[in-house]
């Protein structure tokens, strides 16, 4: 029995959406918001915040995607060796 | 002689603009861009937190799950549990203590979900919201505990800037 199927989300910020299959995509955000606050504390020059956040984002999601990989593979080993 | 740039606005001030309106303190720097960057970016990570999860992702330290006070008994009388015990009742939600960094804005929606575990006038068995479980409840909580975080960052940075002279 699918209960999650017959969700309906009618009231913004009185139910959680419904993005329990699309949940690795909210990490995007969140790793955008500590980008740009982290390098606008940074930088001297406002003018420079958005290329730096976007670098600083995009190696934040590659590092993320590194470690998954990489345990990834430790747990297929582990199970290999079990 | 000195051609610095003192600034003449406390330090204490700047953190408490920083705290009641995140990237305040900055703009009582004279650093609009700045403020207005890191204020909007807190405040649009909170409200992504809240509608991610529902505002009943946040848990009020003092309140149960039906938005009740909790009440502890010392064996004569009821006393309100966040005045009783305050650190026993932090220590049971501990997401509490970020998200407050976020501001008056995160006393407002924890009143908000306080209102909204309530039972519906309608419906006396069920909350006037939903709550949210397992992953998405986690998520949302994280968003509003960064949220705070990065608020507590940007005010410590404000305030040193000021104490520094160095808007």
């Amino acid at each position: 029995m699918n209960f999650l199927a017959d969700y309906s989300y009618s009231h913004p910020f009185l139910q959680p959406l419904p993005v329990w299959d699309q949940w690795y995509l909210l990490m995007l955000p969140l790793c955008l918001a500590v980008s740009v606050v982290y390098k606008s504390i940074k930088c001297k020059s406002m003018k420079k915040v958005p290329m730096q956040a976007a670098i600083i984002t995009a190696w934040i999601l590659l590092s993320f995607f590194a470690a998954g990989v990489g345990l990834a593979g430790l747990v297929s080993v582990v199970e290999k060796l079990r | 002689m000195s051609t610095e740039h003192s600034s003449t606005v406390p330090s204490p001030l700047v953190a408490l603009a920083g705290w009641v309106v995140p990237g305040a303190g900055y703009m009582l720097l004279g650093q609009i861009g700045r403020g207005l960057t890191i204020g909007i970016t807190i405040l649009l990570l909170f409200a992504a937190g809240l509608l991610i999860a529902g505002v009943r992702v946040i848990d009020v330290p003092g309140y149960d799950a039906s938005g009740q006070p909790v009440m502890v008994s010392d064996g004569v009388n009821q006393h309100w549990a966040l005045w009783a015990a305050p650190l026993a009742e932090i220590r049971d939600k501990p997401w509490a203590v970020p998200q407050l960094l976020s501001g008056p804005v995160s006393i407002a929606a924890a009143a908000w979900s306080v209102y909204e575990s309530r039972p519906d006038v309608n419906t006396p068995d069920e909350p006037r919201g939903a709550a949210s479980h397992g992953r998405v409840s986690e998520i949302g909580s994280l968003y509003l505990s960064v949220a705070g975080l990065l608020n507590l960052m940007a005010i410590i940075d404000s305030s040193h800037r000021a104490s520094q002279g160095n808007p």
